[in-house]
């Protein structure tokens, strides 16, 4: 009994706790405001009179038309901008709770972390879901490039014109990257029927139904017939398939005759000899997927038919020091544009780190004329007080990639930098 | 009361597993020794790419300069043993000492394996029976030979003959292995650069499977590893300049050395190897010179 004592006297102590908890996570009710009899709905609307307006919008917020506005406001303090009762960024998801399915293969970032307001207007608005603008123009708002890249492209996408949501779901998507709605080809075959003759004959007979159709094709519209991607492989471009395929009508009409580097030796042979003539060869070349594992082998939106814009493309194995690079208060330029094939060669080089020429000093002379630089003595000539086996070069005191100091030099530029060596200055 | 909780706490002192203070007491720290500069003539090292040990003697593919230099290695000290270069090796990347003191040298340009005498003697090249795009490789302690060959995906095994042993497919969802190594067990451990991710085959085991938690946030780029006599697994990180140090579950301890010029400071290393007792050595590459470090624990 002595020991039950102390447990039972903190009933009451809980269940107040969790009312007061649910009051905190959630908004707020109308009881909650205790209004006057027929105020509700009217009160707010006498101060805030703009609203009337928004009333008589074909579209209006539930509680906005109910006159709830307590249901999203405090009307007497509150923990966030607007008198908004709880989060900002959470209080659509309180009533709205299944706009997000758990574990979503992609989802709309605004819409993952609560900026519905990005999109919706939460009172009232002209467009259907209380959308703040009609159509594709909302979308093109923010993804300005493909609205304009869709609307000037010569060989236009039909659904891109009619509506983003004929592919892509709003929100979020259960199971295929980019907000589709369903993944490729199963989206793409929904219109484009792969039993069709004319499917068959636009893709030489091959079997291609269950392929991903974005691996050729650019869904938005392109300058290329077929809508292929701008960068096209040219047995793709020239109907030459075979070329590294089986034959159309064979049993396995999608493998490729040749495995890994050989199947793009026949074309580049030049270049494939080359780069296994060199010290080093960049690894993945070596490996079973070789080429494509940079390369997509039919189309790209990238040049050199890069499966992604460079730096991206070295970022998927060399994140770290991709990230470092982009984060950096100072940034070398060429990392900045995404072009670390000016410094690396990405196939394979004579020297370390894939460098592009013999050593640091005469690749950086390539963009810099290090004469014309400071009197800092540099070069072979120069010993490096803090090895002995180093000489004096441009990385003696410069971090190519990105550094959080001006010119970027390892160190702060007034005070470490120069006394690393100069150790008798150091104060 | 008093004499309870003491008689309680006593319990929980003596039911703790006996393991755990000798792990807290495990962990590793690695001392700078000095570095070695320069081979038994003066001339400096130039962009080390790989370093070895076995039969006393200490192995370095000084690639910059496209030669071998040996130095032999006694409890009393290192000293420069010889250096050599050979045409048939014009540019050594990894290295390999036999127990027999032979040296297996891969050559980056050729993308070959030669066998080589301790002074230099060629004495061929070895013949894998097939295609394979040489990564890496490895001795383990009864001499037999651990390729990674990132072409098929596998590691080739090699008897101490040269014969095929067997071979072992690498994970198809790993990203990238650059380097392996076998303890005195016969496990053989590797290091995913990519998927930053240490994974073992065990010895007599078909599979490779991954070994600990993913090191993500503990290393940049890992690119070569040793393990040590007490199982310890030190990584090099070529990018981060410095080395991890794994306990023998995979679980990362610590990471020492950094950045920069001095000795006990690395730029872009790019191999490990352990004497097999306290020893370590570093290729220290952008350094040009080898780093010599010593376990203490």
């Amino acid at each position: 009994m002595r020991r039950r004592l102390p447990l039972l006297s903190l009933v009451p102590f809980l269940i107040l706790l969790g009312a007061s908890a649910a009051r905190a996570a959630g908004p707020a009710t109308a009881d909650r405001a205790h209004l006057k009899p027929g105020a509700k709905g009217t009160l707010c609307l006498g101060c805030h009179q703009q609203l009337q307006e928004t009333m008589r919008l074909p579209f209006v917020h539930t509680p906005v038309k109910n006159g709830d506005c307590s249901d999203c406001h405090d009307p007497h303090a509150a923990s966030h901008g607007k008198l908004l009762a709880a989060d900002p960024d959470r209080i659509c998801t309180t009533c709205h709770t299944a706009i997000l399915p758990s574990g979503a293969k992609s989802e709309h970032p605004d819409a993952a972390s609560g900026k519905c307001t990005r999109c919706h207007d939460p009172h009232g608005s002209a467009n259907k879901n209380l959308l703040l603008a009609a159509g594709n123009a909302l979308c093109f708002t923010c993804h300005k490039d493909l609205g304009e890249k869709a609307a000037g492209a010569p060989h236009k996408h039909p659904p891109v014109s009619q509506s983003c949501l004929t592919c892509h779901a709003a929100h979020a998507s259960a199971d295929a990257d980019f907000l589709l709605a369903k993944r490729s080809p199963a989206l793409c075959t929904g219109c484009h029927k792969a039993d069709q003759p004319v499917f068959r004959k636009a893709h030489m007979g091959y079997p291609v139904g269950s392929s991903d159709c974005s691996s050729c094709h650019d869904p938005h519209g392109s300058s290329r017939p077929a809508i292929l991607w701008a960068s096209v492989h040219p047995p793709v471009a020239g109907r030459n398939c075979a070329q590294c395929h089986e034959e159309p009508g064979s049993p396995n009409a999608l493998k490729v005759r040749k495995q890994g580097v050989d199947s793009c030796r026949g074309c580049h042979s030049e270049m494939i000899r080359t780069t296994f003539e060199f010290n080093r060869i960049h690894w993945p070349i070596a490996d079973r997927k070789a080429c494509l594992n940079c390369h997509r082998p039919h189309a790209s939106k990238a040049g050199k038919l890069l499966a992604d814009p460079e730096i991206k493309l070295c970022a998927r194995c060399h994140a770290g020091i991709v990230q470092q690079a982009r984060t950096s208060p100072a940034q070398h330029k060429p990392v900045a544009e995404g072009a670390c094939s000016l410094c690396h060669a990405p196939h394979g080089s004579n020297s370390v780190l894939l460098l592009t020429a013999a050593d640091s000093t005469a690749l950086c002379e390539t963009c810099h004329s290090w004469e014309k630089h400071s009197s800092h003595p540099i070069g072979p000539d120069v010993a490096d007080p803090r090895n002995r086996n180093t000489r004096v070069d441009c990385l003696s005191c410069h971090d190519t990639h990105g550094s959080p100091h001006k010119y970027l030099t390892w160190l702060d530029k007034k005070m470490d930098l120069c006394v690393a060596c100069h150790q008798d200055f150091r104060r | 009361m008093i004499r309870r909780v003491l008689l309680v706490l006593t319990a929980v002192l003596l039911l703790q597993p006996s393991g755990a203070p000798a792990r807290a007491a495990s962990r590793l720290k690695l001392r700078v020794l000095p570095a070695l500069y320069t081979d038994s003539r003066e001339r400096p090292l130039s962009e080390p790419e790989a370093v070895a040990f076995g039969a006393s003697l200490l192995a370095v593919a000084d690639t910059g300069n496209g030669r071998i230099v040996t130095y032999s290695v006694s409890p009393e000290g290192i000293e420069p043993a010889g250096e050599f270069a050979l045409p048939e090796i014009p540019y050594p990347v990894q290295i390999g000492v036999t127990s027999g003191g032979d040296l297996l040298v891969l050559d980056g340009r050729s993308r070959r394996i030669a066998r080589v005498g301790r002074t230099g003697e060629f004495k061929g090249y070895l013949d894998l029976g097939r295609p394979a795009a040489v990564r890496a490789m490895a001795l383990d302690r009864a001499g037999h030979l651990y390729v990674l060959d990132v072409g098929g995906p596998r590691i080739l095994t090699f008897d101490p003959a040269g014969k095929p042993a067997g071979e072992t497919s690498l994970p198809a969802d790993a990203g990238f292995f650059s380097d392996l190594a076998v303890d005195t067990n016969g496990d053989t451990f590797l290091v995913d650069s990519v998927g930053r991710q240490l994974w073992v085959a065990r010895a007599g085991a078909a599979d490779i499977v991954r070994l600990g938690p993913g090191l993500e946030g503990k290393v940049e780029f890992p690119t070569s590893l040793a393990v040590t006599r007490t199982g310890h697994i030190l990584l090099v990180d070529q990018n981060g300049g410095g080395i991890a140090i794994l306990g023998p579950t995979g679980v990362f301890e610590d990471r020492q050395l950094a950045k920069g010029w001095r000795e006990g400071f690395l730029r872009d290393p790019s191999d490990i190897a352990t004497d097999g007792e306290d020893r370590v050595f570093v290729a220290d590459r952008a350094n040009n010179r080898v780093q010599v470090l010593v376990i203490s624990q």
